[in-house]
């Protein structure tokens, strides 16, 4: 087997990178791997690029970024961001699931400049990568009336994808212990929203 | 942050958790036995003190955020010289300021325990400069310890105390971004209770009068060389690799993980030994000298300076005739290097593995890297997410107030800032306004400078700008000396209630209603009891008020300071009531879009994250789930076609 897995979680300040990134590292931590975060986030406290690495290894600490061209998995919140860190670290083998929706960046919404035409950023990010999975992450989540939880959301995607080979119960139990006792079931139930909304490979 | 993180330090052996390099010497500083935590928060450095502020009560330590990094280190001393142990926190940027302690400090027996931890940030994620810190264990002669992974961040910090209070010396650790930042499974120790109670012994005098000054210098350059033995001897620092290699690695710190990476993506593991330091200074001689013996290349890794690299030739030369001759690479040759050059910037995998990939002239076999002409189509759709005042910071009424105002003036005024997120105003989000960014307070003193100018025929009028913390950290000092100087100058406050930039920490400007058992100080007192004159204005309540407080003060003379009081709004957002806060909508049949003349004033001058051109209506538009309800569009549309309304169904 490989001797390492590289994840990188991303997506816009604000949508939960972190929290998903700790979950994930919880349950390969759990698998008693040498797991490592890192968590890249400007000076902003909301509407910046962000990305959680989350890497793992048999036998030895890892740093806590993934080397130019070594992405395994790619999570991403949102399209633009996708295409960013794909560009940054992943190569023709990455395989990513993208939540469909777009978040704005300000330029985007001042008019100075446009978002990047959808099609061509879906072509690309298709010829880009090993695998594709486009998720409709936000629509679900809005569907349960809480946009909060498109990260747990995401993490079922990644579970049900089978990319890594950690069980869904795992990440149920990561869910149990990390998260504080009120957001306990909505995640869990956002967990499992997610979990329809992708087909292993 | 998460409401679990606070967890980290409650857990017992073992159980092995994942922690921030920050939560792990916040922990490490508990099992090490501290009594006394303090700090002034800065990136990367903050969640030091904010993981142990959950903890204070239960472990009995006390913690605060002082109001800067040298008062921070004079408290925790105290600590030290009635006999407990201490620690204390700041960025690469406050170890300068506390320097003047730091290296008098140095020169006492400690009775307790003084753990001094600094966080740089090399390729600067949030600072304004990428010092290396590690200058300063030189500098005042103190051990220096540098981590590799959360676990030793934790243990180091614990040795790090225990070592301080055996030699009676300050002790220095070092992290850096990826380390603070990263998260990495850290078993945790046992916490010991409360020591004895304190006292000072007045037979023991810590003064640094000249006379006593050599001696003690005398004393601790012996000292350092008991330290060296003690770190010859200690585990943090290990010989990996092959024995005999002739070629070696020498890693400090962090870099350590990035060099193993390096030769196993290379596999190199059989043909390169790596010696991983951890105790920078005193450097373990004899080590390096054994690691050195059967090498005829050596590499360096290290962040960001050649500190290592350059104490390792000192030793070499020094012992010329037990070892052979040497090639060495790292940054004075410019062998290893980022993409900005040798000794600028973050190391990483692909720094240490581009130097090792030339020397070896091999590649990694795993990497199926993209494409040219792939990365030449995404670099064109990629659209940047810029840095952005959040929806309803009041410091964008603030910038839009002294934008009007120098303009309106029009002698080519300008702004002097310094560090936080205000300085965020040298781009766009603040209209470009200030000229100058250095370190705390700086624009204060600059702007002090500037007055002194007129006398040379310099007409600029020129505004400095400093957030409430900043005006208590480095502020005073300037302003005292402007109105001592008699001075003209404008300073302009921009009290938001909390430290904002670093995560809303408390400071004595904070009302004590948030702050509990903290006394508040008043920035307008203060002005005026150092002899300026002071105004208090809500720049977001009446930006014109604003834009006519800055003009009549940029025209006038003596020393100004305007308080601009409105509280940061994201940290307030969740107090907010929204009921009572609606958010604002723009009446479509007001907006004239293009056809107005306001250059889309609101959505593209402004830059609020709440508003939108709607391209298809061609009219602005409020995202309502954004919108704070500030109202400072309201103020500036030319055709009044924002508004804020009262929901008419208050129960709905």
């Amino acid at each position: 087997m490989k001797d390492s897995m590289n994840v990188v979680i991303t997506g816009v300040g604000g949508q939960g990178n972190v929290l998903a990134a700790r979950l994930l590292a919880a349950v390969a931590l759990r698998r008693g791997l040498e797991v490592t975060v890192g968590d890249v986030y400007g000076l902003t406290q909301r509407g910046g690029s962000v990305a959680s690495h989350v890497r793992w290894s048999e036998d030895r600490p890892l740093p806590p970024l993934v080397p130019t061209g070594a992405l395994d998995v790619l999570v991403a919140f949102e399209p633009l961001e996708a295409l960013r860190i794909q560009t940054q670290c992943g190569n023709r083998g990455t395989a990513a699931l993208v939540n469909a929706s777009p978040v704005m960046p300000i330029g985007v919404q001042s008019g100075r400049f446009p978002y990047p035409n959808e099609e061509d950023l879906w072509s690309l990010l298709d010829s880009m990568t090993g695998g594709l999975w486009r998720i409709a992450g936000s629509v679900a989540a809005r569907e349960m009336g809480n946009l909060q939880v498109l990260n747990t959301v995401m993490l079922g995607a990644l579970c049900a994808s089978g990319l890594l080979d950690f069980e869904a119960a795992a990440f149920e139990e990561a869910i149990e212990r990390e998260l504080p006792a009120r957001f306990v079931a909505l995640n869990l139930e956002a967990f499992e929203r997610g979990r329809e909304l992708c087909r292993p490979a | 942050m998460n409401e679990r993180d606070g967890n980290v330090m409650n857990v017992e052996a073992p159980e092995r958790v994942l922690m921030l390099g920050n939560e792990a010497i916040a922990r490490g500083a508990l099992e090490g036995g501290i009594a006394y935590a303090t700090g002034y928060p800065g990136n990367p450095s903050s969640e030091i003190l904010e993981t142990l502020f959950k903890t204070a009560e239960a472990h009995g330590v006390a913690v605060e955020w002082s109001v800067n990094e040298i008062v921070a280190l004079e408290a925790a001393a105290a600590f030290a010289f009635a006999g407990k142990r201490a620690v204390v926190t700041m960025k690469q940027n406050g170890l300068n300021v506390a320097a003047d302690f730091l290296t008098t400090v140095a020169l006492d027996e400690l009775p307790g325990g003084l753990l001094v931890v600094v966080c740089d940030d090399p390729g600067p994620l949030t600072s304004s400069n990428e010092q290396d810190s590690r200058h300063f264990a030189r500098i005042a002669q103190v051990p220096l310890l540098e981590p590799s992974t959360s676990q030793e961040a934790k243990d180091m910090a614990a040795y790090g105390l225990d070592l301080s209070q055996r030699f009676g010396v300050p002790c220095l650790l070092r992290a850096v971004s990826r380390l603070s930042h990263g998260r990495g499974p850290v078993s945790p120790g046992p916490v010991p209770s409360p020591g004895s109670t304190p006292r000072f012994d007045t037979t023991r005098p810590m003064v640094g009068l000249p006379f006593l000054v050599t001696q003690n210098h005398a004393r601790i350059l012996r000292l350092r060389e008991t330290v060296r033995a003690e770190f010859e001897a200690s585990s943090w620092n290990e010989l990996r690799g092959p024995h005999g290699a002739s070629t070696l690695v020498v890693a400090s710190g962090l870099s350590t993980v990035y060099g193993d990476e390096a030769l196993r993506r290379l596999d190199l593991e059989d043909r390169v030994a790596l010696l991983k330091l951890g105790t920078i200074w005193p450097l373990p001689a004899e080590r390096i000298l054994e690691a050195l013996a059967p090498a005829e290349t050596v590499l360096f890794l290290e962040e960001v300076d050649p500190f290592v690299e350059d104490a390792v030739k000192v030793i070499f030369a020094e012992n010329a005739e037990r070892v052979g001759p040497i090639r060495f690479l790292g940054k004075n040759d410019g062998f290893v290097a980022g993409p900005f050059g040798p000794g600028v910037g973050e190391m990483n995998t692909d720094t240490a593995q581009s130097a090792l990939s030339r020397l070896f002239d091999r590649r990694p076999a795993d990497t199926a890297t993209l494409p040219p002409d792939l990365q030449d189509r995404a670099r064109d759709l990629l659209v940047p997410r810029e840095l952005s005042f959040c929806q309803g910071c009041p410091h964008r009424a603030s910038f839009l107030a002294v934008k009007t105002a120098l303009a309106l003036d029009g002698r080519d005024g300008f702004l002097v800032g310094d560090i936080g997120c205000y300085g965020m105003a040298a781009g766009n989000t603040g209209f470009q306004q200030i000229k100058a960014l250095h370190c705390m307070g700086s624009g204060m003193g600059n702007a002090s400078g500037f007055s002194r100018l007129k006398a040379f025929g310099f007409d600029q009028p020129v505004v400095a700008v400093a957030g409430d913390s900043t005006f208590f950290h480095a502020g005073l000092p300037a302003l005292a000396n402007a109105v001592h100087q008699n001075a003209d100058a404008v300073f302009i406050v921009l009290d938001n209630a909390v430290t904002a930039m670093t995560g809303f920490q408390i400071n004595p400007a904070t009302p004590a209603a948030i702050s509990k058992d903290k006394r508040e100080l008043r920035i307008e007192e203060a002005a005026r009891g150092l002899g300026a004159s002071a105004a208090v204005l809500d720049p977001v309540a009446d930006v014109q008020a604003a834009v006519n407080a800055v003009l009549d003060a940029v025209r006038g003379g003596g020393v100004h300071v305007l308080v601009f009081r409105h509280g940061c709004a994201t940290f307030f957002q969740k107090r907010v009531d929204r009921r009572k806060q609606p958010p604002a909508r723009v009446d479509t049949a007001l907006c004239l879009g293009d056809q107005c003349g306001c250059n889309r004033f609101c959505s593209r001058i402004l830059g609020c994250p709440a508003i939108l051109f709607d391209p298809a209506t061609g009219v602005a538009r409020i995202d309502e789930q954004v919108c704070t309800g500030c109202g400072l569009c309201v103020q500036v549309c030319p055709r009044g076609a924002i508004r804020l309304d009262r929901p008419e169904d208050e129960s709905a």
